[in-house]
């Protein structure tokens, strides 16, 4: 989308950026999940402790997951107020380039 | 081999009973794993941090401010979720690691105790097929200085093993329990005695005369080492179950001279519940080791005083085993103004390293190569000009015949026919117990009273 010059510096373009590298965590600690599940389910647990143990990874690997998600999440919603942002930077632009033609004509009725 | 598989598993249980029960390499890679995962979090949090600070969010936010919010919460929540998480992966790879160590270390004490515990637990096992003697009260009879049988008994790889190689004993029990060496368990010779001994009942000395039992007076007095031990080998093979002391009354032109021969352990009553009558037991072994009065040694002293050995005349202890503990203790309270006065000490085959006995005893330690007994307490015997310590080889591959009589009555004539001027040193000092002109013994009978 193109944005008048004076909005250009406001490099909304970075969000785009920002977006890409949260859905790249997100996705990275939802693949940990599974190889950890994985993992784990290759030690042969046999003993009371083992199986406390095992809780306790289950609740990180909950964690994990919860986080990967609210990364996606947010890296979702950072794309959509950067689109909003821009949406809007331009809908200023286009009011601001009606607003300066309107302003011209008028110096130029005489 | 039941037994040692029972000792050995107590220990693994010791290492492991509470850890979780794992691979230890499995443990260890998975910590690596979790590390793996901390790093994505940590990367995570990070992007995370860059939204709160980027430029383009703050520009971003005055163009959609209620977007800006929703960001600002979510980023929020999903920090403090990522932060759990984090948390979690380093203190579970933490947990891993310490719980693999512990394995290692549990394994690692397994390798070097084990060996030990399982010796220990096959000891009397081994010993008691060559000594032919009833188990009184339940215990496991020892005999020591009885004929020594052909070919190995019980235990008898473990045996070839441990006399094959002299310093194996060495080997095994030092580094566990060698005082001041940095062992695995410093001390833990005495100190686990001591811990040990509480739990074996150490009661009264009933002191009772035994005319009866032979005697070795009919040979005349001593005139050399292998007289002595022959003298204590005599009352050994004569000890009527166990804790029977001879008093050896000398009288010539060096004045009188009084020397005691104490025998060795005779019941191996390693559980404390069974009560014997036998001082010569299991639980005085452990009294002896840990430094503390047993019954044997008040008994002794009963009986020198039932014999009128008066205060001023030198006395020499011989004792062999558990004997020469016993008398190493002895020494070291026998002293001028203590009632008795010991001057001399012989010991043959005891772990006397850790006795305090004092510099004007005169101490004459036999060891023979393969003999673990005298290793037990994990100790060399000091050196001191006072303190002679004589390493003899002789006996037969089995652990009974390094530790026998036999063995150290042949180390002693080796001894007496030594010119080494430190033992001839020795004689010189002994001669007052060496040249008497006629000899009187007394056999006492000393036993745990109920």
């Amino acid at each position: 989308m193109y944005l008048p010059a004076p909005f250009q510096l406001l490099e909304l373009h970075r969000l785009e950026h920002l977006s890409r590298e949260l859905a790249g965590v997100a996705g990275e600690l939802g693949g940990l999940c599974p190889a950890l599940r994985s993992r784990a389910a290759d030690l042969p647990w046999h003993s009371a402790g083992a199986r406390a143990f095992q809780a306790v990874l289950h609740e990180l690997l909950g964690q994990l997951g919860q986080s990967g998600m609210r990364l996606a999440e947010l890296s979702a919603a950072v794309r959509a107020h950067r689109q909003r942002a821009t949406d809007r930077a331009a809908a200023m632009g286009r009011v601001a380039h009606t607003a300066l033609d309107a302003v011209e004509r008028a110096v130029r009725l005489p | 081999m039941s037994g040692a598989a029972a000792v050995s598993g107590a220990v693994t249980v010791r290492g492991g009973s509470d850890s979780i029960a794992a691979d230890v390499e499995q443990l260890a890679t998975f910590a690596a794993v979790l590390d793996g995962a901390a790093g994505s979090v940590a990367g995570a949090l990070r992007v995370l941090a860059q939204c709160l600070a980027d430029p383009a969010m703050i520009s971003a936010a005055v163009l959609d401010p209620a977007g800006a919010a929703q960001i600002l919460a979510l980023v929020g929540v999903a920090t403090a979720g990522a932060a759990g998480a984090l948390a979690g992966c380093q203190s579970i790879a933490a947990g891993l690691r310490l719980a693999a160590g512990c394995y290692r270390a549990a394994d690692e004490l397994d390798r070097r105790l084990a060996p030990v515990l399982a010796a220990g637990y096959r000891l009397p096992l081994a010993l008691a097929p060559l000594t032919g003697r009833a188990a009184p009260s339940g215990g496991l009879p020892m005999g020591s200085g009885l004929p020594m049988g052909g070919g190995l008994p019980v235990g008898g790889g473990l045996q070839a093993r441990l006399t094959a190689d002299p310093n194996l004993a060495d080997l095994a029990v030092r580094p566990l329990i060698a005082p001041g060496t940095g062992g695995l368990l410093p001390n833990a010779s005495a100190g686990l005695a001591g811990l040990l001994a509480g739990a074996f009942r150490d009661g009264t000395a009933e002191v009772s005369a035994r005319p009866a039992l032979p005697t070795g007076d009919r040979n005349g007095p001593p005139r050399s080492a292998a007289d002595l031990i022959r003298g204590l080998a005599l009352r050994d093979a004569h000890d009527d179950g166990g804790g029977a002391v001879d008093v050896r009354i000398l009288d010539g032109p060096a004045g009188r001279r009084v020397i005691v021969d104490i025998t060795g352990t005779t019941v191996w009553n390693l559980d404390p519940r069974r009560r014997t009558p036998q001082v010569s037991d299991f639980g005085t072994n452990l009294r002896a080791l840990a430094n503390r009065s047993s019954v044997y040694e008040r008994g002794v002293l009963q009986a020198l005083r039932q014999a009128g050995v008066t205060p001023d005349e030198p006395i020499m202890l011989v004792g062999h085993s558990q004997g020469g503990l016993i008398a190493a203790r002895l020494a070291g309270q026998l002293q001028a103004g203590s009632g008795f006065m010991v001057t001399h000490l012989v010991t043959t085959g005891s772990p006397v390293g850790l006795a305090r006995v004092p510099r004007s005893v005169s101490v004459l330690s036999l060891q023979n190569q393969g003999d673990v007994v005298p290793e037990l307490d994990g100790a060399d015997n000091p050196r001191r000009g006072n303190w002679i310590t004589v390493r003899t080889a002789h006996g037969n591959d089995s652990l009974i015949g390094k530790h026998s009589l036999e063995s150290y009555l042949a180390g002693a004539r080796d001894l007496d026919a030594s010119t080494d001027p430190a033992l001839v040193h020795w004689r010189r000092s002994a001669a007052g117990f060496l040249s008497a002109e006629r000899i009187s013994t007394q056999v006492f009978q000393i036993r745990r009273a109920e």
